[in-house]
């Protein structure tokens, strides 16, 4: 990703260079504190803004205390929302009952929020990145570092699978980090424990990131695996809606931790074959295990796979009821996926990433999802050699 | 020309017939296996016949696994060391409270280059204290190798045709593929690796994590914190198997025995559902045994104690807060509520919570 640095001409060497600028880091973290923002204003944006407020205002030596929040201005009852949130620090129209910190300032401009930034938290819709980017770009401080909190991910010109974090940083050009692994906002916002992975794509960030967004209740774990960690968030809605076959079949538990495990086994293959590098321990973090067992049972994906097969209707006519105004990401995912693996002629390579985006297209019965596992070949993966404990 | 390969059914239980229907179809299919399989029965009169007669003429275990045929090259034998004597492959497949005496009536009277494979889920209480491995008790007793298979399996389930998955755990390479043809079957497929203690103590450790599982249902916490817990657990799952049977592959985790088990386990299985009501009824494990198992005892509650004692003997407890506080939960040096505070500030957090990748 980073560009090569030229070589210094004088040949003073990288040491030297290296030194300077360590210590005009130094020199700039001495004058000015670590200042953040969030983008975003919706359930899981006033959830997650509660623990940055708290956190930054208890480091105050090296953060901000002030954190602007980018809230999209609609009227609720005859006033502003800002202004609701700045007087009573309640977002009343997605989280109410749930009280802010005072140092979390709601503004109605973007530009506003995010300009003086260092960390910028997006939380927005996956629809609304390009033109907040688009909004944003060149007005962001060049050192600012992004932290994408969206689920989700665009399709590419060719059929590619083009992740939030690449989209934030083509359109914005400034590094992205990403944080997953809890997806019911509620449950944080309720403080009951939970889990979450950043992936930190800026070294100097990894620190800061695990402090703003922990809590005593929900501990966060820092890689440097970025891809990985968003790539799973988004392979797993592959898996939920497979489980969710087969909760709609009435199949039994094992037949679907048969699938689940498969599943993973996929995830961990194509992580290998699209995105090398990336490390086996990112897998046992919550963006890997633990978000697709909350998946395969208490997804959206999963309930949408269990309407689909017990209604028999078509997915394009439940989507609008079962999940409105959310993409159903299981079957558009699958769909991006199988591109991918054609193009690099994998397709029976990954029996389930196949034959899920079979059944979405209605190409397969269902029943072929179990067919699919029976026949399916072990020699997949062979971690053996290289994963000694 | 090798001679054919014998196999013996030790066992008649449940899970003992629903595999006999797997393994007969097998022997009688290939080519390298004797056709005629012994199965092991304890002799029980039936409505005034014996339970071996009628297995062997109605081809149909009616105590144990009722409304399903076996396969008529199923003989049932109610004499153990008979059915045995000539077997090359023998399957234990008995409650493992039987198997000492077992191996004692054994010794001597096998093939002595006969394998054993258990499928048996537990573990026996070593001396002093500990996990015994029921693979280990057989190969200490009766002097030869023990594979084991363990997986998301549940009896009925396979007797039916129900698709699952299942792990052969085999130490010696060379009988890997014999077993595998001998248990596969198109809708229960087989993955053998030669890790076979970490694939028994996967099948005993998931019932530890169960049981968290079942208190974090309980104290109805949500999904994202069961997750958390069932992640965790699996974490000092690796841990544990890391330090106490060293040489342990990772891999081994991603089968069938591994995750697939434990989350069937956390989701449906009856440590999380007597855990649960654990929490809600505030009765005891004991009369919940009772009341929601007739009796019958639970396992996790039991391996939680066991693998406590190791760990304590180690100086280990605080690296494996969970299965810690799940054993002090059980035995009510701890509310139940107090689970998440002992795993708050789990080593996984704390140790290695920034940039965690190196240690696996």
């Amino acid at each position: 990703m980073n560009e090569p640095k030229p070589m210094n001409p004088h040949g003073s060497g990288w040491a030297n260079e290296l030194a300077a600028v360590d210590e005009a880091y130094l020199h700039y973290k001495m004058a000015d504190k670590i200042s953040t923002c969030i983008i975003g204003s919706g359930n899981w944006a006033t959830t997650i803004a509660r623990n940055v407020g708290r956190n930054v205002a208890a480091m105050a030596n090296t953060m901000e205390p002030k954190v602007y929040m980018y809230v999209y201005e609609e009227i609720v009852e005859g006033r502003k929302l800002t202004e609701i949130i700045n007087t009573t620090h309640i977002n009343v129209k997605y989280m109410p009952d749930f009280v802010l910190p005072e140092n979390i300032v709601a503004v109605d401009d973007i530009v506003t929020a995010a300009r003086d930034s260092d960390i910028l938290i997006f939380a927005i819709p996956p629809t609304f990145v390009s033109s907040c980017c688009k909004t944003l770009l060149g007005k962001v401080k060049p050192t600012a570092h992004a932290v994408s909190l969206i689920k989700g991910f665009e399709r590419g010109d060719d059929g590619q699978i083009i992740l939030i974090s690449q989209i934030i940083m083509r359109q914005l050009k400034v590094s992205c980090s990403v944080m997953v692994g809890c997806n019911l906002a509620h449950e944080l916002a309720n403080d009951n424990f939970a889990e979450g992975t950043v992936g930190c794509r800026d070294q100097k960030y990894y620190r800061v990131l695990r402090d703003i967004f922990k809590s005593e209740t929900f501990r966060v774990v820092v890689t440097e695996d970025a891809d990985c960690v968003e790539i799973c968030s988004t392979l797993r809605n592959i898996i939920a809606f497979a489980a969710g076959c087969s909760d709609g079949m009435e199949l039994n538990e094992n037949t679907k931790a048969g699938i689940i495990r498969r599943g993973f086994l996929e995830m961990l293959q194509f992580v290998d074959v699209f995105y090398p590098g990336c490390r086996m321990g990112t897998f046992f973090e919550a963006c890997g295990i633990s978000d697709l067992v909350t998946s395969c049972y208490a997804n959206r994906n999963r309930k949408l796979a269990e309407a689909f097969v017990k209604t028999g209707k078509p997915l394009c006519e439940l989507e609008h009821i079962l999940i409105s105004g959310h993409e159903p990401l299981g079957p558009v995912t699958a769909e991006l996926v199988h591109i991918l693996l054609k193009k690099k002629g994998l397709v029976d390579k990954f029996p389930l990433f196949t034959t899920v985006y079979k059944i979405c297209m209605g190409d397969l019965p269902l029943t072929r999802l179990v067919e699919a596992l029976c026949q399916a070949s072990e020699d997949i993966f062979h971690p053996q050699h290289t994963f000694q404990l | 020309m090798a001679d054919k390969v014998n196999v013996c059914i030790v066992g008649s239980g449940n899970w003992g017939s629903a595999i006999a229907k797997i393994v007969g179809a097998n022997a009688s299919a290939l080519p390298e296996f004797e056709e005629r399989v012994t199965m092991f029965v304890y002799e029980e009169m039936i409505d005034g016949k014996k339970l071996t007669e009628i297995i062997n003429e109605t081809h149909e275990n009616v105590k144990y696994l009722k409304g399903h045929k076996l396969p008529p090259n199923v003989v049932a034998v109610p004499d153990l060391v008979e059915a045995a004597k000539n077997a090359d492959i023998l399957i234990f497949v008995v409650p493992h409270q039987f198997i000492p005496n077992f191996c004692k009536q054994l010794l001597g009277k096998i093939k002595p280059n006969a394998i054993a494979i258990s499928l048996i889920k537990g573990f026996d209480k070593a001396e002093g204290g500990g996990i015994d491995l029921i693979s280990h008790i057989i190969t200490r007793h009766l002097k030869i190798p023990c594979a084991v298979l363990m997986g998301a399996n549940l009896a009925n389930e396979v007797a039916e045709g129900n698709f699952c998955e299942t792990t052969i755990g085999c130490t010696d390479k060379k009988y890997g593929k014999v077993l595998r043809d001998l248990f596969q079957a198109n809708h229960f497929r087989v993955v053998v690796v030669d890790d076979a203690d970490a694939v028994e103590v996967c099948g005993a450790l998931k019932n530890i994590v169960a049981c968290g599982a079942g208190f974090v249902d309980g104290l109805k916490l949500g999904d994202n914190t069961k997750a958390a817990v069932i992640r965790l657990g699996l974490m000092e799952m690796i841990r544990f198997v890391d330090v106490f049977y060293p040489g342990s592959k990772l891999s081994t985790f991603f089968e069938s025995c591994g995750v697939a088990d434990l989350i069937t386990t956390c989701y449906g299985g009856r440590n999380r559902r007597v855990s649960e009501a654990f929490v809600t009824s505030g009765k005891t494990i004991e009369e919940l045994e009772k009341e929601m198992l007739n009796g019958q005892k639970l396992q996790g509650p039991p391996t939680a104690e066991e693998v406590n004692y190791m760990l304590k003997n180690k100086k280990l407890e605080d690296k494996f807060p969970l299965f810690t506080a799940i054993h002090k939960i059980c035995t009510n040096q701890l509310k139940p509520k107090d689970l998440i505070d002992c795993i708050r500030n789990h080593p996984e957090h704390m140790d290695t919570s920034i940039m965690p990748s190196p240690k696996l």
